[in-house]
């Protein structure tokens, strides 16, 4: 190759499908207002929520406890996700991968340790 | 798939990854020591975690410095190196770890707030910054300066309960997101344009034809700006002052030093290796095109010139006007951000040593600075305002030399090691023929002498008109301080010995392969 020339060809399948994602939503909500009837009224204008009139501004302050779940879901999910491809090739990596995705578990282990004992597992403390 | 088993030794991981491996290993075992004690109470807890976390960082500078040093080695498929060069900086940070942890002891307990986490991320942090210096691959580069950040972030919000330390945090997360966000950007578009993440492999391509074309210039650009963030340089300061002010002090010191001393790191490794012609000279063959990318000089050097001139201008000034002492030394810290970049911009051996001394002489004397501010301070905010330290020479006079000798450091005045630092790197401006630039530093580092001595002045030649109570002092804090000073006074006095290591640091960033 020479320097300097290089075009990143394999990832031509990314772009098209980005392409390909983005005009499907943009062209299908286009092509639906030449069909769908409109015919707005005060009460089809408001905001909906389940099926009830809102009853508050949806912004409020949520309690961090959310938060601390969802960022523990985020690192265990994570770690789940990473199992999948490790499972599909371990066998052809051989003991290496083993050992590097036990080690990654370990890792998570002391963190989920570390979570527990410090309560934050705990809804009530 | 086979060159993983093939490439991989235990052995060959320890000696080239031996510092983060250490620490990473450690970090992990001071979360498993810290819910052990968890029922103990806070006295005990403070001084288990503290001592080991300085055990850990004091292992660290051991092996760093007696093992590895003559290595000239990559390892994960050329992803991280062991150079002198990487080990220098690496040796510098852990200083700054070390030094913040032994202070970290008195400071946690004098503002009380022992945490385990506190020392945690500390570890990690310096994990982090060691893995960032060591790596060659720029996609590696940005994991581990993420693992630095977020660390960091997090210490720097650490005083719970002080809204300024909660708003500078929350304005270093966002603003350094941005950096990090310029810099992953730049990276993806050189991946784009040369199909390699490895700095040599990419100066390679970029030399040969394609160093002026707009992806390669703008990438450059955006890899540049996402440093200089870290880096504190002017258009790219704006959230030094408030998170330097709201974070804890100690914390303050280290993002100061190593955190700067990363970034510079690795803005020169980056800059040098892939950007400028310094392969060309490591004898290798692969590399003697990549003396085309001299051409990418007149693109960077302009750039580095009027930010250089910039962060000396503004840091400098307007650190006259400020009141709180931390607030003062964050802006100080970017008029040496601006000082740094003008051993840079002169592209030659003198200025990048010139440089890597500066970061080892700025990391003893803002570690020290901050050391004695904690102390004085007592509790955070206690006594911060330069109206604070009147007549303190009188009252607490060891505390107040220690803290003059610093500002003399910063100041740069004989014989401290400042003087020294910036001389090695204005002479090297001067050797490349930047009179102007160097001349303009000179008159900015007058300025910068007027308000650090007025400190000094306001300590020993004001009546005081406020009671300043001094917090406990501890022992390790102490041994901290004086080890920074005896520093200060020894590179002031006797630099050839750091200098000469400096420079075969600065050397061997030619023969990264």
């Amino acid at each position: 190759m020479i320097p300097g020339t290089y075009l990143p060809t394999e990832y031509l399948p990314i772009l098209i499908m980005l392409l390909f994602a983005t005009g499907f939503g943009v062209v299908t909500l286009w092509v639906g207002r030449f069909f769908r009837l409109r015919r707005p009224y005060a009460e089809k204008l408001i905001a909906y929520e389940s099926g009830n009139p809102p009853s508050a501004p949806p912004r409020f302050r949520f309690s961090i406890k959310f938060y601390l779940i969802a960022i523990l879901f985020v690192v265990f999910d994570v770690e789940a996700i990473f199992l999948y491809p490790w499972a599909l090739v371990y066998d052809k990596i051989g003991i290496f991968a083993v050992v590097e995705m036990f080690l990654f578990i370990f890792l998570l282990l002391v963190g989920y340790a570390y979570a527990w004992r410090k309560e934050a597992l705990e809804w009530e403390r | 798939m086979n060159n993983i088993n093939m490439s991989f030794d235990l052995y060959h991981l320890w000696q080239v990854c031996g510092g983060q491996l250490i620490l990473i290993v450690a970090g992990l075992l001071l979360i498993l020591v810290d819910i052990i004690l968890m029922e103990k109470d806070q006295e005990i807890r403070g001084r288990w975690m503290g001592w080991l976390t300085v055990f850990i960082f004091a292992a660290t500078i051991g092996h760093l410095a007696c093992r590895e040093w003559d290595l000239h080695d990559t390892i994960f498929m050329n992803v991280f190196s062991a150079d002198k060069y990487s080990i220098f900086i690496s040796i510098v940070m852990t200083c700054a770890g070390l030094l913040a942890a032994m202070m970290s002891i008195g400071y946690l307990r004098n503002n009380g707030l022992v945490r385990g986490e506190y020392y945690i991320l500390l570890v990690f942090a310096v994990a982090g910054a060691i893995g960032l210096i060591q790596s060659v691959d720029l996609l590696m580069m940005f994991i581990t300066l993420e693992v630095m950040s977020l660390a960091i972030y997090a210490l720097a919000a650490f005083l719970k309960d002080s809204s300024y330390s909660q708003e500078g945090a929350f304005k270093y997360f966002l603003l350094g997101s941005f950096g990090s966000a310029l810099f992953l950007f730049g990276v993806a578009i050189i991946y784009g344009t040369t199909g390699t993440l490895n700095i040599t492999q990419m100066a390679q391509y970029i030399s040969g034809g394609s160093y002026s074309t707009l992806p390669i210039l703008v990438a450059f650009a955006m890899i540049m700006a996402g440093f200089f963030f870290k880096m504190a340089m002017v258009p790219f300061h704006m959230w030094t002052p408030d998170v330097y002010e709201g974070a804890p002090s100690v914390i303050t010191g280290f993002m100061a030093t190593a955190v700067k001393a990363a970034a510079f790191g690795v803005f020169m490794k980056v800059l040098f290796v892939g950007f400028t012609p310094i392969l060309a000279s490591s004898g290798q063959p692969d590399f003697a095109a990549t003396v085309n990318l001299s051409a990418l000089g007149p693109y960077w050097k302009p750039v580095i010139w009027w930010l250089a001139l910039l962060s000396m201008f503004i840091g400098n000034l307007i650190a006259v006007s400020q009141s709180n002492i931390k607030r003062m030394l964050a802006y100080s810290s970017i008029a040496h951000a601006g000082y740094m970049a003008v051993g840079i911009i002169a592209a030659n051996g003198e200025g990048r040593m010139g440089v890597l001394f500066y970061l080892f002489a700025y990391t003893l004397m803002n570690i020290g600075a901050f050391g004695v501010v904690y102390l004085i301070d007592g509790m955070e905010r206690k006594a911060q305002d330069l109206e604070d330290y009147r007549g303190l020479g009188y009252i607490y006079p060891s505390l107040s030399f220690l803290l003059s000798l610093f500002l003399v450091a910063m100041a740069g005045l004989p014989p401290t090691a400042g003087f020294i630092a910036k001389f090695y790197v204005f002479a090297a401006a001067i050797k490349e023929g930047y009179f102007l630039l160097a001349a303009l530093g000179v008159l900015t580092s007058v300025i910068g002498a007027y308000y650090y001595l007025r400190v000094i002045y306001l300590m020993y030649m004001k009546e005081k008109v406020k009671d300043v109570e001094r917090g406990p002092i501890a022992a390790p804090t102490v041994v901290a301080l004086v080890i920074a000073a005896l520093g200060v006074v020894y590179l002031g006095l006797l630099p050839e010995n750091l200098a000469s290591v400096a420079n075969l640091a600065q050397q061997s960033l030619a023969m990264i392969f």
